[in-house]
């Protein structure tokens, strides 16, 4: 598990503190996340995603999950996030299946900017609907369809 | 959800961003339609490959070490080992990290040694411990003749549940779901028609039932829990709450 601690922690931590917005509770929920992978070794299926989405969905959803239950923190701002990203080491290709994320960065530079800022918003934050009618700035009416149209966009590009 | 395309609807639910109505009724589809299952893990698969692309932070280095020792005391001897198959065409960096675990698997294997959860409790930090609440769900169908109330102590990971009113035909056999909230069904075995069933959870099952998720009860073929997915349909739905 140290090894693979190792090779994982930055960014499943930096997929956590994205959306909970406090590097103790991240390191804290990091822990948990952790803890899950090594109880669930045995439930990852190779056909539903590569090894390190399915890492990355158990954080995110760990985060998640801690933000809806106990709220969002207001600690770290995205200034202060970009100040203390890692940048000694970016995204690596070995720790990714490029193919299918190369495919989906291509299909979401082709969605309207605002259908994509919709999505990725709800993805590396975790907003709700509602939360992004607020972070935004426009009703939720709209969100609802700039993410129904971005995710048709998606559908059609990434051939579902 | 009555004039969105469901496919969508899934996409939603997978990008976890439905709440209210429209959350309990992917809820429910996930629980009634295959098709609506197999279009949120679709969404997951390429909606989760945006993860690989987020900011990568470093956590405190004390942050390894407790990680390592909460899963030390939660060891007991038996090891075994889980592998864990990548895609089988394009082995990755990682795959090979994983491998180096020491063992004899195929070099495109992830291998995690995992141990089964020990009898002594697990050790964490001591702002988990004892902080958390009770968990309830309770359940009852249109016309309240079948009941499921269920208490769930997250500290001692213990389920009780108590029901009334169910019927099982003959063959058949009521089991317990939980939906946590942005993924699919998991089977918590065989509940009885009527009566109470307390048992210990396992660390996975635990994991599953938190504010937010749903408990479920359908009949099923009588055959041996747990079944993959549930069978619609869905006799009782309810939420669970924290207390």
């Amino acid at each position: 598990m140290g090894i693979l601690y190792d090779q994982t922690n930055r960014v499943l931590y930096g997929s956590i503190l994205r959306i909970v917005r406090s590097r103790g509770r991240a390191e804290e929920i990091l822990q948990d996340v952790y803890m899950k992978i090594w109880r669930r070794a045995g439930t990852y299926r190779s056909d539903k995603g590569n090894p390190i989405t399915w890492l990355c969905a158990i954080a995110r959803n760990s985060a998640i999950d801690v933000v809806r239950r106990e709220g969002r923190m207001t600690e770290i701002g995205d200034d202060v996030l970009e100040n203390f990203a890692d940048d000694a080491k970016p995204a690596d290709d070995w720790l990714c299946d490029m193919e299918d994320q190369e495919a989906l960065r291509k299909c979401i530079e082709t969605l309207r900017s605002d259908h994509r800022t919709s999505i990725r918003l709800a993805y590396f934050e975790g907003y709700t609907q509602s939360e992004l009618a607020n972070h935004i700035g426009v009703p939720i009416g709209t969100i609802k369809s700039w993410i129904s149209r971005g995710l048709m966009g998606l559908k059609g590009c990434l051939g579902g | 959800m009555e004039t969105e395309d469901p496919f969508i609807q899934a996409g939603k639910y997978s990008l976890r961003v439905l709440e209210g109505e429209e959350l309990v009724q992917a809820q429910r589809a996930i629980l009634t339609d295959p098709s609506f299952v197999q279009a949120v893990e679709w969404w997951d698969r390429r909606l989760g490959t945006m993860a690989e692309e987020a900011t990568q932070f470093a956590p405190s280095s004390a942050t390894r070490e407790a990680i390592l020792n909460r899963i030390k005391h939660e060891s007991a001897a038996d090891r075994r080992v889980v592998t864990i198959q990548p895609k089988a065409e394009r082995p990755s960096r990682l795959s090979v990290g994983f491998a180096m675990f020491g063992t004899a698997m195929a070099a495109a294997a992830l291998v995690l040694y995992v141990s089964t959860p020990a009898t002594n409790p697990p050790v964490g930090p001591t702002t988990f411990e004892g902080a958390q609440p009770q968990l309830i769900a309770q359940l009852q169908n249109e016309d309240g003749t079948s009941r499921l109330a269920s208490l769930i102590n997250p500290t001692s990971q213990r389920l009780s549940v108590r029901v009334s009113g169910l019927e099982a035909g003959e063959g058949q056999v009521a089991e317990l779901w939980v939906i946590p909230e942005g993924g699919v069904p998991q089977s918590l075995g065989y509940i009885p028609n009527s009566g109470v069933l307390e048992r210990n959870l396992t660390g996975a099952e635990s994991e599953l039932l938190l504010p937010g998720s749903s408990l479920a009860v359908t009949f099923e073929e009588n055959t041996g829990a747990p079944h993959e997915a549930p069978s619609p349909p869905i006799l009782l739905i309810g939420a669970i709450d924290s207390v």
